[in-house]
C-alpha cells in the first residue's frame, strides 16, 4: 500500500481547519489519525507535517519523544523519526529546549551509531563538537568497515578547529594504502581524509576532491 | 534470453528501511550487471535516448488532454507543463492545431482577478500558475506569450503572499517552500518580482533549512530534494542564497546521490528518477554559486568510465555485509577530476531582483559536477528509461509523464553540467551514450528551454 495515495494535502489542510475550530480536544485524535498512517508508511511526508503542526497548535506534547523512540527501536534508520527527535527536543514546553536534552540526545545518537555506523541519519543529527563524537568516530575507524560517515564528521570537525589526538591520528593514517599515491609528501591530516574519502566513496570523488581543495592551508598535522 | 535467477530474500533481523534499500539494489544491480556482459553494439543501444517513442508517448498524453474538459481533474496545466516541456527538451516542435488548443485551454484557465487555476472555472492556484506561465513560455510566439495576463497574475500573487514572507498555495491553502519557488519563479519569468513580493521569503526559507542542511517544505519538517531545489532556486532569484549555510547544504545534496547511481529524496529513503533534476538541479545551482570564492584552476578532465565500473558491477555477488551494497559498482571518477571555483568577480549580487535571473545564466560553472554526473545519466538512461518510451521513478514502477519531465530535465543538467555557460554545448565525453543524446539546455532556475526563456524575457522586458 503506497502511503502517499492515502494522504491528500489539501484533507490534510482541510482537517487542519476543522481542528483548529475544535481546539485542544482535537489533538489527540489527530495525532492518533498520523499515527495510523505511520504504521502503514512511517516517512510519509505530509502526515508528518500535520503531526507537527498538530502538537504545535494544538498540543499533546507529553508522549511525542516516546513515540520517536519507539518508531526508531521498530527502524532507527527511519530518518523522519530522528527529525521528529529534533523538533521535539527544540520545541516541546516540557524538555527545556536544546541545552538541557543535549547530553542525553549525543548518548542516543553515538548508541545508534556503533549498532549501525552506515546509518546517514544519526550521523546528521549529530551537531555538536563533543569528545563523545570524537570517540565514536574513533571506534568505527579502528573497525575499518562503514567509516565514510566517521570521516566526514572528522574532516567537519577538523573545519571546526578540532583537535585530533595522536589515536585518531593513526586511526587515520592505518587507512591510507601506499600503493594509491596520497601517501608520502601529504602529511595533512584534513587531506589525507579527502584522499581516503575519494578512493572509499567514489561516488562523492569530485566532492571530496573540492573539499580537499577549500581546505585552509595551516591545517593541523 | 533465459529470465534472471529469483533474488535471494533480504537478510533477517533487519528494518524495513533496510530490506526496502536492499530489494532496489537486488533489482538495479541486475540491470546494470546485464548491461555489463552485452556486446558493444547493444550497450550502446541501451544507452541511448529512445527520442521517437517518448515523442509518440508524449505527443498522445497531449492529444488527450487538450479536448477533455469534463474532467475536474485539477493538474491539467501541470500534465501540459510535463508534456510540452518534455517536447522542447527532446527538440520536437508540437503541431500548431495542437498548440493553439493548448493555447486556449490555459488561457480558459486563467482566473478574471488573476493566476491560473487546475481547470475552467476553478480557483486559481500557485502551483497550477507556475505549470501554466512555464507551458506557455516553452510553446513561445506572441500568441502564448500575450495570452498572459501581467497584471492580474501580479495581483494574484500578491494576495498569496503572506505577512511572514512565505506564500500561501491558494486562498485559504498551505504556506510552504514550494508555493514561494512557484510564485518568485513565475514573477521573475514574467518581469513583476519586486520588493514587496521578495520581502522576507528569505527569512521563511532559511526557517526551513533544518539540522540536516537540507531544506524542508515547512520550518520543522523533514530536509527534501523538492523543497531543497525550490528553497534554493527562490533564494537565488532574490540574490539571497548566501544567507543560507551553503556548505552544509551542498554536503546534504551530495550525500543524497546512492549506490545505485540515481538521486534520492531524503536521508535512508529510495533511489526516484525524479529526484536526477530537484537533487541534481540543486547542484547544479551550487555549482555556480561559488560560495567560497577560490581561484580557477586548471584544466578539467574527466575520464569516467562507465565500462569498468559496470564491470565491478557484474562481480557483485554475495556479499558478506548484511546489506549487500554496491559501492564498488558505482562508476569510476578520475581522481584528476577537479571541482574548481569561479573567481570572486562573480559573487556580486545585484540588488535588482529582475536582473538575478537573466543574470545567474551569466555566472560561468567552473570545473568538474559536484555530484557523479555520467553515474546519474547511466541511472537515468538504464534504469528510469523506458525503451517503448516515457520514464519512471524506478525498476518496477510505471512510466507516467511527470517522471518523464523530471527525469529528461535532470539528463540535460548532467549533460550541461560542466559546461562553462548555460547554453555551450557539452564535450562529447560529458555526454553518456550517443552524443546525439544531447537534449536542449536549459534555465536552471525555472526548469525552461534556455532558448524559449530569452525569448520569454525578451518578450515581458518592456
Amino acid at each position: 500500500m503506497d502511503g502517499r495515495r492515502i494522504v491528500k494535502v489539501r484533507r490534510l489542510h482541510h482537517r487542519r481547519w476543522v481542528a483548529e475550530k475544535l481546539g485542544p480536544d482535537a489533538a489527540s485524535r489527530e495525532l492518533e489519525f498520523t499515527r495510523k498512517i505511520f504504521f502503514l508508511d512511517a516517512k510519509n511526508y505530509h502526515a508528518w507535517s500535520h503531526r507537527q503542526w498538530v502538537l504545535q497548535a494544538l498540543g499533546g506534547w507529553e508522549d511525542e519523544l516516546d513515540y520517536c523512540a519507539q518508531l526508531l527501536e521498530e527502524d532507527v534508520f527511519n530518518n523522519s523519526a530522528w527529525n521528529q527527535r529534533y523538533f521535539v527536543i527544540t520545541k516541546s514546553p516540557f524538555l527545556g529546549g536544546l541545552k538541557a536534552m543535549r547530553d542525553s540526545e549525543v548518548d542516543y545518537a553515538i548508541e545508534a551509531i556503533d549498532a549501525n555506523p552506515e546509518n546517514e541519519s544519526p550521523w546528521r543529527y549529530l551537531w555538536l563538537n563533543d569528545s563523545r563524537v570524537h570517540s565514536a568516530c574513533l571506534r568505527v575507524l579502528k573497525a575499518k568497515r562503514n567509516f565514510k560517515f566517521a570521516l566526514s564528521t572528522l574532516l567537519d570537525l577538523l573545519g571546526l578547529g578540532f583537535k585530533p589526538n595522536q589515536e585518531i591520528k593513526d586511526a587515520i593514517t592505518s587507512l591510507r594504502t601506499s600503493d594509491s599515491g596520497e601517501a608520502g609528501s601529504d602529511s595533512d591530516l584534513a587531506n589525507s581524509i579527502c584522499s581516503i574519502l575519494a578512493r572509499e566513496d567514489p561516488m562523492r570523488a569530485n566532492y571530496w576532491t573540492w573539499r580537499s581543495s577549500k581546505l585552509p592551508q595551516a591545517a593541523e598535522v | 534470453m533465459e529470465p534472471p535467477p529469483p533474488p535471494p530474500p533480504p537478510p533477517s533481523g533487519t528494518t524495513v528501511t533496510q530490506r526496502d534499500q536492499w530489494r532496489v539494489e537486488q533489482e538495479v544491480g541486475r540491470i546494470y550487471s546485464f548491461f555489463a556482459q552485452l556486446p558493444p553494439a547493444a550497450q550502446s543501444f541501451a544507452l541511448e535516448v529512445q527520442r521517437d517513442n517518448h515523442i509518440e508517448y508524449l505527443t498522445r498524453g497531449l492529444r488527450g488532454l487538450a479536448p477533455s474538459f469534463g474532467s475536474l481533474d485539477a493538474s491539467r496545466p501541470w500534465i501540459c507543463y510535463w508534456i510540452i516541456h518534455s517536447l522542447a527538451l527532446l527538440g520536437e516542435p508540437i503541431d500548431a492545431e495542437l498548440e493553439d488548443s493548448v493555447i486556449d485551454f490555459l488561457s480558459r484557465c486563467q482566473d478574471p482577478s488573476g493566476g491560473y487555476g487546475g481547470g475552467p472555472g476553478q480557483l486559481p492556484h500557485l502551483a497550477t500558475t507556475y505549470a501554466a506561465v512555464n507551458s506557455l513560455i516553452t510553446l513561445g510566439g506572441s500568441r502564448s506569450l500575450s495570452s498572459i495576463n501581467r497584471d492580474k497574475v501580479h495581483n494574484f500573487l500578491r494576495q498569496m503572499k503572506q505577512p511572514s514572507g512565505g506564500f500561501r498555495m491558494h486562498d485559504g491553502g498551505e504556506i510552504d517552500v514550494r508555493a514561494c519557488y512557484t510564485a518568485i519563479s513565475v514573477a521573475s519569468t514574467l518581469n513583476i518580482l519586486d520588493d514587496e513580493l521578495a520581502e522576507k521569503v528569505g527569512d521563511f526559507i532559511l526557517s526551513c533549512q533544518t539540522y540536516e542542511g537540507g531544506i524542508a517544505g515547512e520550518p520543522g519538517s523533514e530536509a527534501h530534494g523538492g523543497y531543497t531545489f525550490c528553497g534554493l532556486a527562490t533564494m537565488i532569484l532574490i540574490n539571497e542564497a548566501d544567507r543560507l549555510d551553503l556548505s552544509r547544504l551542498i554536503d546534504w545534496v551530495v550525500f543524497r546521490q546512492g549506490v545505485e547511481c540515481g538521486f534520492q529524496g531524503r536521508v535512508n529513503k529510495l533511489v526516484d528518477g525524479c529526484y536526477s533534476f530537484w537533487q541534481g538541479g540543486a547542484c547544479a545551482l551550487l555549482q555556480k554559486l561559488h560560495p567560497f570564492g577560490l581561484s580557477e584552476g586548471g584544466e578539467d578532465e574527466s575520464t569516467d568510465s562507465i565500462d569498468s565500473s559496470l564491470y565491478a558491477a557484474s562481480n557483485v555477488s554475495e556479499q558478506e555485509e548484511q546489506e549487500n551494497n554496491l559501492e564498488s559498482a558505482s562508476p569510476q571518477v578520475d581522481g584528476t577530476c577537479q571541482f574548481k571555483q569561479g573567481g570572486p568577480q562573480s559573487a556580486s549580487c545585484s540588488i535588482n531582483t529582475g536582473n538575478a535571473s537573466y543574470n545567474f545564466l551569466e555566472r560561468r560553472a567552473e570545473g568538474g559536477s559536484l555530484f557523479n554526473s555520467s553515474a546519474l545519466q547511466q541511472y537515468i538512461l538504464l534504469c528510469s528509461q523506458l525503451p517503448e518510451g516515457g520514464f519512471r521513478d524506478k525498476p518496477g514502477k510505471f512510466r507516467d509523464l511527470y517522471h518523464t519531465c523530471y527525469c529528461l530535465s535532470g539528463l540535460t543538467v548532467c549533460q550541461y553540467g560542466r559546461s562553462k555557460h548555460a547554453d555551450s554545448p557539452p564535450l562529447p565525453w560529458d555526454v553518456v551514450g550517443p552524443y546525439s543524446n544531447l537534449l536542449e539546455p536549459i534555465h536552471p532556475l525555472h526548469n525552461v528551454v534556455l532558448s524559449k526563456y530569452q525569448e520569454a524575457n525578451e518578450f515581458f522586458a518592456g
